[in-house]
């Protein structure tokens, strides 16, 4: 027995429809996008600077120490999972003058990640560390950006000070990898 | 009218709703990307010596990644999204269109960068194939906090046949 199934106007649109609706064609493709970031290490130190011991104008009374906060130290420190530290010396074959010594302190302000100071250091010809615990960090390059370097000329025999002379002394700092 | 009758038109109407859907996916719209885009930094790219930053953001070359589009039927568009591999929060990625391409077709929109997120966002549309089409990828956020790394993202190009 046949049995004849007619399809109605109803059931054809509905079909479009239902192929129509929600079967927009797609297609997609992609790009990959990578940023490399390399270790940094850069520092300066500012500009030169100069002290000078004058006398007090007080018959027997020593001179007062020179001292100088005028410069900061600068750096952009880029490092992993590792940290820095800045190292500071006198450059041979510069010296001290006779009867002096000469030091040097990092102090505030200090940025997240630029690290501590060590404190007061007296300078020589060998490195010592001066901050320490340097991460990730770029302190500023503007002239108050950065720790402040504080100078400190001390006068310790004025019998060996040979007035009138006119000495260099040539300060290096070394931002470097700790634990190395 | 019989149950019987009424499941048989049932099964006829789908069978005709899936060949249909069967036809419009062999002709199917087409879409390709032809350039990634890579960029390292480092010292060279502070923005003033020691001290500063690294300068904040890094863009391709305009006509990077010319895009392809095929098989259109009459109006799409491109929808962009992001799926990240190696990401950080503070990176902004987004997407510019700079040239028109080429075709016997339009295009419109997407020559403002666009940020792009982790969702669909339209970037241009038009009508009929085109090819040849740049678009520019900016790179934003950077800073030394970031840290020496390397961060990894994919873009997805979804076009759209409407």
């Amino acid at each position: 027995m046949h049995r004849s199934v007619k399809l109605s106007l109803l059931d054809v649109l509905a079909s479009l429809l239902v192929a129509g609706v929600g079967f927009a064609a797609t297609d997609n493709d992609v790009q990959v996008v990578t940023l490399d970031i390399d270790e940094v290490a850069e520092i300066t130190a500012g500009a030169d600077i100069t002290l000078t011991i004058v006398g007090t104008g007080t018959p027997g009374m020593q001179p007062v120490d020179p001292t100088s906060s005028a410069t900061h130290l600068q750096y952009t420190s880029i490092v992993d999972a590792s940290t820095r530290k800045v190292l500071v010396k006198l450059a041979a074959p510069d010296t001290v003058p006779a009867g002096t010594s000469l030091h040097v302190t990092a102090s505030a302000p200090f940025a997240s990640g630029a690290g501590a100071s060590t404190g007061s250091v007296e300078l020589t010809t060998s490195d010592q560390e001066l901050i320490t615990g340097i991460g990730s960090v770029a302190t500023g390059d503007l002239e108050d950006d950065g720790p402040q370097l504080d100078y400190v000329w001390e006068i310790e025999d004025m019998t060996l000070l040979d007035f009138g002379n006119d000495d260099v002394a040539t300060v290096t700092f070394t931002l470097t990898a700790e634990g190395v | 009218m019989s149950s019987p009758n009424r499941i048989t038109r049932l099964i006829l109407s789908t069978s005709a709703a899936l060949l249909l859907f069967a036809a419009s996916t062999l002709a199917a719209v087409t879409i390709s990307v032809q350039a990634n885009f890579s960029r390292t930094v480092g010292a060279l790219d502070l923005s003033a010596g020691p001290g500063s930053d690294l300068t904040g953001s890094q863009e391709s070359d305009p006509d990077l990644g010319a895009i392809s589009i095929e098989g259109t039927t009459g109006g799409w568009r491109v929808d962009v999204k992001r799926t990240d591999a190696s990401w950080d929060t503070d990176l902004e990625l987004a997407i510019r269109r700079t040239s028109n391409g080429s075709g016997s077709g339009t295009i419109s929109g997407g020559t403002s960068y666009l940020e792009v997120g982790a969702f669909d966002s339209t970037l241009f549309s038009g009508e009929a194939d085109r090819a040849d089409i740049d678009v520019q990828v900016r790179l934003s956020g950077l800073s030394a906090a970031l840290g020496a790394s390397s961060f990894s993202t994919t873009v997805t190009y979804t076009v759209v046949d409407q």
